[in-house]
């Protein structure tokens, strides 16, 4: 319990800000109503942008929630480098050029659910907020591998990681400045744990996230 | 609120800069950035006055934004919004200069209340500086009279020494203009943004001029209730001017003394050590020289103190500056009391003529006493004598009776000449306007320009009793 009570009370605080933003625009928007209930136009905007902000705290209470939902993995055989080089080969001719591929062998085996490893290179890609960070690339290489599993290791080129703590660099919304909501690192590191693998993540060099298929 | 101020609004949501642009559009000109590692860049291409700034941003946070606005002296008033309750960062905050903080979700009211004070700050600070812009410019070389060689030496002196620490020492008889001149230096120099102070060494008790320089200490003597912050403490980064410096007593010369030479000192009955930086202008109608012959003056603090002397001579030597001064006195007092007064070339030449033992300042109050008591529209040398002979005779409120000039300069119906107060002559205005509009307050009033109540108050002030039979009692 002593481990986790910062982790705990560092998922609330990070929770408690992001909520906040939202519940800020709502509340000001509701005072902001009582002194111009004569403009419709503004009485249509604030509408619009209270029902926004409810939706969005929604949204995202709803993605915590289904990712606490998650199924437990399948533990299958399965191919990773067959895996990411479809999800190359698939991507249209202006998303692969954020996309570099390392050193990746089609031949290694590993165990778990496919989908969830795609469902993780989906996350991390689509979840990386690319508008606002056009000079990054999603580098995918394989690391060393052995008898007992084989590493995947995701680098993203310009992006500085420097405020994420190694051991708990997964939690809700403690990486916002280069991903769309916040919670992708949780959900990839939460696929990652219902398969069965380890996601690391390495502030030494490149700030590279490392999945660990065992 | 004034619709000019400029309020640049920091933060990454959108739904919260939407909100505050509603806030606050149309009472400020906003701007909105939803990153902070460009927030510091902006502020330097665009005038604001005010930053709300949101700690968590994307490419630098908040915090670290108020530490560049801190370390480069931005001149903005931050209010810090944040969904953090982190004390940590309030106090932080609040150190790095932020003006408030308040936490999300905030009632729009309180950061209303927020920024109306910050307007208030601004619109005082703005004040300031106007007036001292203003004060400024009536101390500008320019605006100082006089265009005899003895005043150009002085002008092509300090504008070598202006923008120096140098410490100046004036020496000139009483009514030459030091004070002038001291507020000149201070006001043409790199320090008219800080304070001027003065003291006139000669008319506080030895005994309390320690307090006046220095401050003192809560209990530090009897009657020393509060703390009080004395002048050098005051005008640090500005001027000190310290008048009739002869009078110091020798305690206070080492003191002084040792201020000049330390640029620190404590407060009387405190242990702090004050580092100041207060450029000392002084002055004296005494040769200083004289004084440390008679061991009245300290030798080395003469010598620390004259190291720029200005001499301003006397206005008799310097004649030719005297139609300078009775232009400028008589066009400030026509305007102050809205007068149109002239003066005649034989007036003129008297003027220029005389001694004027108590120098500018009695030229001055000649020539604003002119203005004030005169009913003529011009003034010959005869309303100049009598004024003049007034004064030599030295017994106030008599003057010596002079046919030319009785029935036109006071207006006086008696051999001997009264000088009348104001007030005196105010209230026999009063009784003539009451008479005249048939002893109505109201009608009077109007026509004297003031309101019934000041009216009434001058009825009282001057015992004046209007009876039912519309006579003065």
């Amino acid at each position: 319990m002593n481990d986790l009570t910062p982790v705990v009370e560092k998922i609330i605080r990070n929770f408690n800000h992001e909520l906040k933003n939202p519940l800020t625009t709502i509340k000001g928007y509701a005072q902001l109503l009582g002194s111009k209930a004569n403009d419709p136009q503004f009485v249509e905007k604030s509408r619009n942008i209270i029902i926004e902000n409810v939706d969005d705290i929604d949204s995202k209470m709803n993605r915590m929630y289904d990712i606490f939902n998650l199924p437990g993995g399948e533990r299958d055989a399965i191919n990773p480098g067959e895996i990411i080089e479809e999800f190359v080969s698939s991507r249209n001719e202006s998303e692969k050029r954020f996309l570099l591929l390392e050193n990746i062998n089609s031949a290694l085996q590993a165990t778990g659910d496919q989908n969830y490893l795609r469902r993780i290179i989906d996350v991390l890609f689509y979840g990386f907020d690319w508008i606002n960070h056009q000079d990054s690339r999603l580098k995918i290489s394989f690391g060393d591998n052995d008898s007992t599993g084989a590493t995947i290791a995701f680098c993203f080129d310009n992006a500085d990681f420097s405020h994420l703590a190694e051991t708990n660099f997964y939690l809700p919304f403690s990486e916002k400045r280069y991903f769309n909501t916040g919670i992708e690192l949780f959900e990839v590191f939460f696929l990652s744990y219902l398969s069965g693998w380890e996601l690391t993540f390495s502030s030494t060099i490149d700030y590279r996230f490392l999945l660990y298929l065992k | 609120m004034k619709p000019n101020y400029k309020i640049l609004i920091a933060d990454d949501e959108k739904g919260v800069r939407e909100l505050l642009k509603d806030l606050l559009f149309p009472s400020f000109e906003v701007e909105t950035i939803d990153r902070g590692d460009t927030i510091i860049e902006k502020l330097r291409s665009n005038l604001f006055d005010i930053l709300i700034l949101d700690l968590q941003l994307p490419g630098m946070y908040g915090i670290d934004v108020l530490r560049q606005i801190h370390e480069n002296k931005i001149n903005i008033a931050v209010v810090v919004i944040t969904a953090s309750n982190d004390i940590d960062n309030a106090i932080t905050s609040m150190k790095l200069g932020a003006y408030d903080y308040i936490v999300k979700p905030f009632d729009t009211d309180k950061l209303l209340v927020i920024l109306k004070n910050i307007v208030e700050k601004l619109d005082l600070e703005n004040e300031v500086t106007i007036l001292r812009k203003q004060i400024g410019e009536n101390f500008r070389f320019n605006n100082i009279i006089g265009d005899s060689e003895p005043i150009r030496k002085i002008f092509s002196t300090l504008e070598k020494v202006i923008d120096t620490d140098s410490t100046i020492l004036i020496i000139g008889d009483s009514g030459t203009g030091k004070e002038i001149i001291a507020k000149a230096i201070h006001y043409n120099s790199n320090r008219k943004q800080f304070p001027f102070r003065s003291i006139d060494c000669s008319t506080i008790p030895q005994d309390l001029i320690g307090s006046e320089l220095f401050g003192h200490e809560k209990g530090s003597f009897t009657g020393a209730i509060s703390r009080k912050i004395g002048k050098f403490e005051i005008a640090s980064k500005g001027t000190l001017f310290l008048d009739e410096i002869s009078n110091l007593s020798i305690d206070m010369q080492a003191k002084l003394l040792r201020v000049l030479q330390e640029k620190e000192f404590e407060r009387i009955g405190g242990n702090q050590i004050i580092k100041v930086n207060t450029r000392i202008v002084a002055a004296s109608n005494k040769d200083l020289r004289d004084l440390v012959k008679e061991n009245l003056f300290r030798e080395d603090l003469y010598y620390r103190l004259n190291v720029v002397p200005i001499y301003i001579p006397s206005l008799k030597d310097r004649k030719e500056d005297i139609p300078l001064f009775i232009d400028h006195f008589l066009n400030k007092y026509n305007l102050e009391y809205d007068r149109k007064l002239e003066i005649d070339l034989k007036a003129r030449l008297f003027l220029t003529n005389y001694d004027w033992p108590g120098n500018v300042r009695q030229l001055e109050n000649i020539i604003k006493r002119l203005v004030l008591l005169s009913t003529k529209k011009i003034v010959d040398i005869s309303h100049i004598k009598q004024l003049l002979e007034f004064e030599e005779t030295r017994q106030p409120g008599i003057i010596i009776n002079d046919d030319s000039s009785k029935d036109d300069l006071m207006e006086v119906d008696e051999e001997t000449v009264l000088i009348k107060s104001m007030d005196e002559m105010e209230k026999e205005h009063l009784e003539k306007a009451l008479h005249h509009f048939n002893y109505n307050i109201s009608i009077t009033a109007r026509n004297l320009k003031i309101s019934r109540k000041t009216m009434h108050n001058k009825l009282k002030k001057y015992n004046i009793v209007i009876k039912k039979s519309a006579e003065i009692k």
